[in-house]
Parts: C-alpha cells; structure tokens; sequence
C-alpha cells in the first residue's frame, strides 16, 4: 500500500465535526458528559483505524515509547490530519510526553461560547489515540492539556503510558 | 415634543412644551402626543403630520404597539417588512459605529437604505443572462454621510456608511472592506455553535471589524 489517502475536503469534515458536536451538545446538555461521549467515540474509530493505519504506513513495531510518540507525530497524525505536532515535555521516567499542535483542522472556525467552558471540543483524538494503541497492547492515558478554544496559546495533548496489555482479549466497544 | 400650534388640540395637551412639526388639524390627546413624539423624534422626521396620522391613530386604538409602529413605517419607508424587533427577515445581526455613536441614528440610516438594496436587486434581476454584481456600490448620498451596499446570493446584506467628509475612502478600498466582511461573515457562519438567525457574538469577526474601522478613520 502506497498510502494515499482519498481527497476530501476538510472545511466538509470540519463542518461534519463540528454538527457532530453540537448535537451530542444539545442532547447531553452537560459538558462533562460530552467529554465522555466524545472520548467513547473515538476509542470506537482508534481500535478500527489502528488496523488501517499499520497496513498503510508500514512502520514495524516499536521498541519503546519513543518510539511510539514519533510514530504517532510523524506518521499518524499527517496521514490523517495532515499536521505534524511536535513531541515534547518528556517525564524524566520516560513515560509521558507531550504532543503540541500548532494547528488543528478539527477547530477551523469554532469559537466556544461561554456556556460550554468545559467542553473538550477535539476530545474525540484524545479516544482516537487510547484505542488504537490498546490494539497494540499499550494502555495509555490521554488527556487535553492546552486548548487554543479555551484561551490558551497552544493545543497540547498529554500521553502517559500506564501498562503492557498482556492478555490478547478481542476488543470490545466500549 | 411638537408644539400646541397644531390646531384642534385638546387643552391639556398643551401644557407640554413642544416644537412644531407640521401642521394639521388633528385630535391628538395626551398619550397620543407623548407616543408620537418618542417615535417621531426617534426618526428625526419633520414632515407633514397629517400622513402619518392615520397610521398613528391605529397604534393607539388597539391593534397594539408592535403593528403600529409597523404601519408608520410603512408610511415612512415604504418598507413591506418589519424593522426593529421582528425575528422576520431584514433586521439587524450585526450594527457597529465609531465613536460608539447614537446607534438609533445608524438603524435609521441602514433601514432606509435596505429599500434602495431591495430595488437594486430587484431591477438587476430583470436583466437575464447577466450575473448580478454582489458590490452593490454608492447607495444613495446624505449630506452627513455616504452609504455602501453589497448583498450576497443567499440575500444577507451588508451596509457600510461613511462620513462624507472622509473622501479618501476609494470605490476599491470600500470593495475590499466589504470582502473582508464577507469572508468574516462565512467564518461565522462556519462556527458550528452559531445558529443562523442570531446575532453575530464572534471575537473574531469583532476584532477584524474594529481593524477595518481603525484603518478606514
């Protein structure tokens, strides 16, 4: 597989983001439940990209979690989003980093209101990341820590690595 | 407040301190004076009384507020939609003014200048097989100021009005403004918790009018 991707216009998948969000606002009417929905959702994309990923990109497994966060700057996010963040903020135990998104095609044009000053807008990457590297037997805690939607100067998502997944269970939606 | 040379008044209404603006022989009373007066001085209009007292009178006998201010507009403007509360079409999402001017002034300003708008598109649509500019240029020119209009395909209206003593604003300065609103607008438009219809609370769009008037000044 070469992997060439299919084009498709992002303002159409940013609109679609974003009418999925509002919707799941407007239904849940709680921003904290929002957050949830957002990460089960993509925990639901992560375990089935996953597959499509590694059969596209070809990378080999991956030795440590440096590794892995490389793979995950430089590969998974320009195939998918077309954005390269970079890795940063290392814990001195090697078991967390940092990804910093200079820009994110997800928020194109969103400005949160102020009654929704918790919502994780881009929550679903945060699941998108947690499930597919389960599929390869990492489990991994991923959270938003800078939003450019919020105030902040930066989009900053924190990976810490939590355990090996060592029992081969199928994967179940969550 | 008009004065007590109006003739036919009834004596109490008289002992308001009024100015003339027209004059007829017609039956005001009290409330209808002080009603009148607050519209009327909210317009500026100084014509003749006598044309829009028929519209006035409904206001007062019961149709309700709302539907008469309408009729005197109607009068007024020749408008056949409502202007300034109405959730219909043709009011206002968005009005900014420099140096935070009396806005009532702008809303007059702009409401007038919808129906030169309305008649543009509407003659242009006449001419076939001749794709309508969306620039709609000088709109009509007051001795205060100048206003610009540009109206997009999906019928959202754009008026910008200048002072008539800034004539260093050139017709392709005026286009380029209008572009950049235009292209703003559909920023908006794209934000997925902003409802068509509501009033345009973006910091965005704020800040890049707030540049666009900074550099035109």
């Amino acid at each position: 597989m070469t992997g060439s991707a299919k084009r498709i216009n992002s303002e159409l998948f940013t609109l679609t983001y974003g009418a999925l969000v509002t919707q799941l606002c407007k239904d849940y009417e709680n921003d904290e439940e929002v957050n949830k929905q957002l990460d089960k959702m993509g925990y639901n994309i992560g375990v089935r990209l996953i597959e499509d990923f590694l059969a596209r990109s070809s990378v080999g497994r991956c030795h440590d979690f440096r590794e892995t966060a490389d793979v995950i700057a430089k590969v998974a996010f320009k195939m998918y989003l077309g954005i390269t963040p970079s890795v940063t903020n290392w814990s001195p135990a090697g078991d967390e980093f940092s990804l910093i998104l200079e820009s994110n095609p997800l928020v194109d044009f969103v400005e949160l209101p102020d009654n929704h000053s918790t919502l994780i807008y881009s929550n679903l990457l945060c699941g998108v990341l947690r499930g597919a590297l389960e599929m390869v037997q990492m489990a991994v805690d991923v959270r938003f820590a800078q939003d450019t939607l919020r105030g902040d100067n930066v989009t900053e998502i924190r990976m810490k690595f939590i355990k090996r997944i060592e029992e081969n269970l199928p994967a179940g939606d969550e | 407040m008009f004065s007590p040379c109006l003739c036919g008044f009834p004596p109490t209404v008289q002992r308001h301190a009024v100015r003339p603006i027209g004059h007829a022989k017609l039956p005001l009373g009290v409330s209808d004076c002080l009603c009148l007066s607050v519209c009327l001085s909210a317009l500026r209009w100084t014509g003749d009384l006598s044309t829009v007292y028929p519209a006035f009178r409904l206001m007062t006998a019961g149709i309700g507020w709302m539907d008469g201010w309408m009729e005197i507009c109607k009068v007024f403007f020749h408008l056949s939609v409502s202007v300034i509360l109405s959730p219909l079409q043709n009011y206002p999402l968005y009005i900014r003014s420099v140096p935070s001017q009396s806005e009532l002034k702008f809303h007059y300003t702009v409401h007038t200048s919808l129906d030169v708008v309305e008649e543009k598109i509407s003659t242009a649509g006449k001419a076939m097989a001749e794709q309508r500019e969306l620039y709609l240029g000088l709109l009509y020119p007051t001795e205060d100021y100048k206003v610009y209009g540009y109206v997009t395909n999906s019928k959202v209206k754009f008026v910008i009005v200048v002072d008539s003593s800034n004539t260093s604003l050139r017709d392709n300065e005026i286009r380029s403004m209008f572009r950049k609103l235009h292209n703003s607008f559909t920023d908006v438009m794209c934000n997925p918790f902003y409802n068509p219809g509501d009033p345009i609370q973006s910091r965005a769009f704020d800040s890049m009018v707030s540049a666009m008037m900074v550099q035109s000044s």
